[in-house]
């Protein structure tokens, strides 16, 4: 047994102790990783939910509104379906101000046809859009042909399958990048497609209302204006009539998001830091009370020739290791919550959300786990302290 | 070598009555030498363990010196003299003092990794094997008996070779045998050039030392 190894000995051969200790560590790495990194999923899902969205508004039948909230549909993927003429499509397109606007058809699948939960179709015009197409572009060079589909990240169906839409095969030729909203769990085709699915789904389903020609729908429309120009476009388009329609303006839905994002984060900084003063506390009590039992230990160590500063390191490197163990555990249990769980963490925010990437992760475990391996020696310096100052001759004489 | 102590005192901070400080150990000349046995007796309580933590460089004294070839002790950093003691120094203290952490075999080897030197096993087994704890060697301390422990640190401190040793009631807890036959490794230890200080109420020590001293209320007296 030598000076160096005698740290590692001590935490294995106190398991009780290491153990308390350990726990303690797990909770600072478990909050503030699994902190940190819902807070960035909440922002890099707020960001992409901007990227994503890419128009200034968005116009949709106003009798959807009762039924269907759209701004769900982008940040929590509920499905619906909703149409209007593609007569208001060139009504809109025709107004000063707009620079581009495109149409989208949405249709609910049944159930059953690829996946465990309804996915939401959407239908998109390649020639006109400006909010699908840079993003699946991503992904596909060649454009979407007939009967083809690009799938969200989280339909279950891999490219070159076929999934059945309303008894309609469609091949997938393209899976997108994850975006952490409900597009996520949509698959995109060409109007052309749309068309074949929406006469297909009205033989099926006969509560679905399509007047004339299945064709010549759109259930939003994707408005970009000039700048400055969108509040004024939007009062001028929701005066027009037949259909009536209700105008989402982009930006009150980014900001809101925005707003209750910042609370979020806030809230869970402030859970942080009391979870961190709280646990450093504790960790530092329970250094002094076990160090307290330690007293005649460390004064025979140093009645065999150990000096305050053999002891002292002998003292830290003992948290340091406890740091490295606990803080590993935590950050463990951090991934084991927060991968499997992304979807419910979502849902209870009601926020989008977007995991960071790999990299992005190994780096938060890693400063998690740097900042444990500091928090705790830390923690452990007054008990190390009182440790390698005590008087050993007075110690030692503490009977047995 | 040679360790001298002069006019080496204890006070501490106490209410006896007469006064607020207790004289544990009023001032002290005495020098150690090498190959010599001191033998150390006195009733409970006189300020033997006091006189002997001093020395052995384990407790500031409150007044004079403890100069190991000339150099103070209590003047060097206490990185210097722990070193010094992990070099030159052993001790056999009064209570337990086992490293639970480690086995009998570690406990007794430990002192020479501190100071840099090889493990003496040879010795250390030669030793355990006269004491009877030879087949303890790999048994962890919380499951020895105090006298299986106390002849634990008397290998402990004897197997490296240590240049001054330092004994508190090293055979408080051991039977007739083993009390005998560690006096008699002591003097052994002395004969071989290490300078020995041993504090004891064994009346049979008297016989192995080269000097005699006696403790009475903190106050030294040579017989
Ligand atoms: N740290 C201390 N603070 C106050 N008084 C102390 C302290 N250490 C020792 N004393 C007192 O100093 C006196 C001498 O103590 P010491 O331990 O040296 O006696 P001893 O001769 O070794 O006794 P024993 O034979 O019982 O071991 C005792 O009266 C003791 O109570
Ligand atoms: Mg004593």
């Amino acid at each position: 047994m030598t000076p160096r190894k005698l740290p590692m000995r001590n935490i294995l051969r106190h398991p009780g102790r290491t153990a308390s200790l350990t726990v303690l560590v797990a909770f600072l790495a478990l909050s503030l990783f699994s902190g940190s990194v819902i807070v960035m999923s909440l922002m890099s899902g707020l960001r992409s939910l901007e990227n994503r969205l890419g128009a200034d508004l968005i116009v949709v039948p106003a009798t959807s509104r009762g039924k269907i909230d759209p701004e769900k549909i982008y940040l929590q993927g509920t499905t619906g379906y909703y149409y209007m003429s593609a007569s208001k499509l060139d009504e809109v397109r025709a107004m000063e101000g707009v620079v581009q606007a495109s149409g989208q058809v949405f249709l609910a699948s049944l159930r059953a046809d690829c996946c465990s939960m309804p996915i939401q179709v959407i239908g998109f015009d390649p020639a006109t859009d400006f909010t699908i197409r840079p993003w699946i572009g991503e992904r596909m060079k060649t454009d979407l042909g007939k009967m083809e589909v690009a799938a969200g990240s989280r339909v279950n169906a891999g490219v070159n399958e076929t999934i059945r839409i309303y008894g309609q095969p469609c091949l997938v030729a393209a899976r997108l990048d994850e975006s952490g909203t409900g597009l996520d769990t949509a698959v995109y085709c060409t109007m052309e497609t749309m068309a074949e699915l929406l006469s297909a789904a009205r033989e099926m389903n006969h509560e679905l209302k399509i007047d004339g020609d299945p064709a010549g729908v759109v259930s939003a429309i994707y408005v970009k204006t000039h700048p400055g120009e969108a509040d004024r476009l939007a009062g001028e388009i929701r005066q027009t009539r037949s259909p009536k329609v209700t105008v989402i303006q982009t930006r009150t839905v980014t900001s809101d998001v925005e707003r209750s994002l910042g609370g979020v984060s806030h809230t869970i900084a402030v859970l942080i830091i009391c979870v961190w003063l709280l646990d450093l506390v504790l960790l530092t009590a329970a250094f002094l009370l076990l160090g307290g039992e330690r007293r005649r230990e460390f004064a025979v160590l140093r009645s065999l020739g150990m000096s305050r500063r053999d002891l002292a390191y002998l003292a830290l490197k003992e948290a340091a290791l406890i740091s490295f163990f606990g803080g590993m555990n935590g950050i463990f249990l951090g991934l084991l919550i927060l991968l499997p769980f992304s979807g419910l963490i979502e849902q209870a925010l009601g926020l989008p959300y977007l995991r960071p990437g790999w990299p992005t992760m190994l780096a938060l475990c890693a400063a998690s786990l740097a900042a444990v391996c500091a928090a705790g020696p830390g923690a452990a310096l007054l008990s190390a302290r009182k440790l390698s100052r005590a008087d050993i001759g007075t110690i030692m004489r503490e009977g047995t | 070598m040679e360790l001298a102590a002069c006019g080496l005192a204890k006070r501490f901070r106490r209410n006896t009555g007469d006064a607020n400080f207790l004289e544990a150990v009023h001032p002290v000349d005495l020098t150690m030498h090498s190959g010599e046995m001191m033998v150390l007796t006195g009733r409970s309580g006189s300020g033997k363990t006091t006189l002997l933590t001093m020395l052995a460089g384990l407790l500031p004294p409150s007044d004079g010196t403890a100069a190991l070839d000339g150099k103070d002790l209590y003047s060097l950093s206490d990185a210097g003299l722990s070193r010094m003691r992990a070099r030159h120094f052993a001790v056999i203290p009064q209570g337990a003092s086992a490293v639970t952490s480690m086995t009998v075999m570690e406990n007794i080897l430990f002192p020479a990794s501190l100071a840099g030197k090889d493990p003496p096993v040879r010795q250390a087994e030669t030793l355990m094997e006269r004491l009877g704890i030879l087949k303890l060697r790999n048994v962890w301390p919380g499951e020895l008996s105090g006298g299986e422990l106390r002849r634990m640190s008397i290998v402990r401190a004897l197997a490296a070779g240590p240049d001054f040793v330092f004994a508190d009631e090293p055979t408080a807890d051991l039977d007739d045998g083993n009390t005998a036959l560690t006096l008699g490794i002591l003097k052994e230890t002395a004969l071989e050039g290490s300078a020995v200080f041993v504090v004891t109420h064994d009346r049979e020590a008297a016989a192995y030392a080269d000097v005699l001293l006696r403790m009475d209320a903190g106050k030294l007296y040579k017989i």
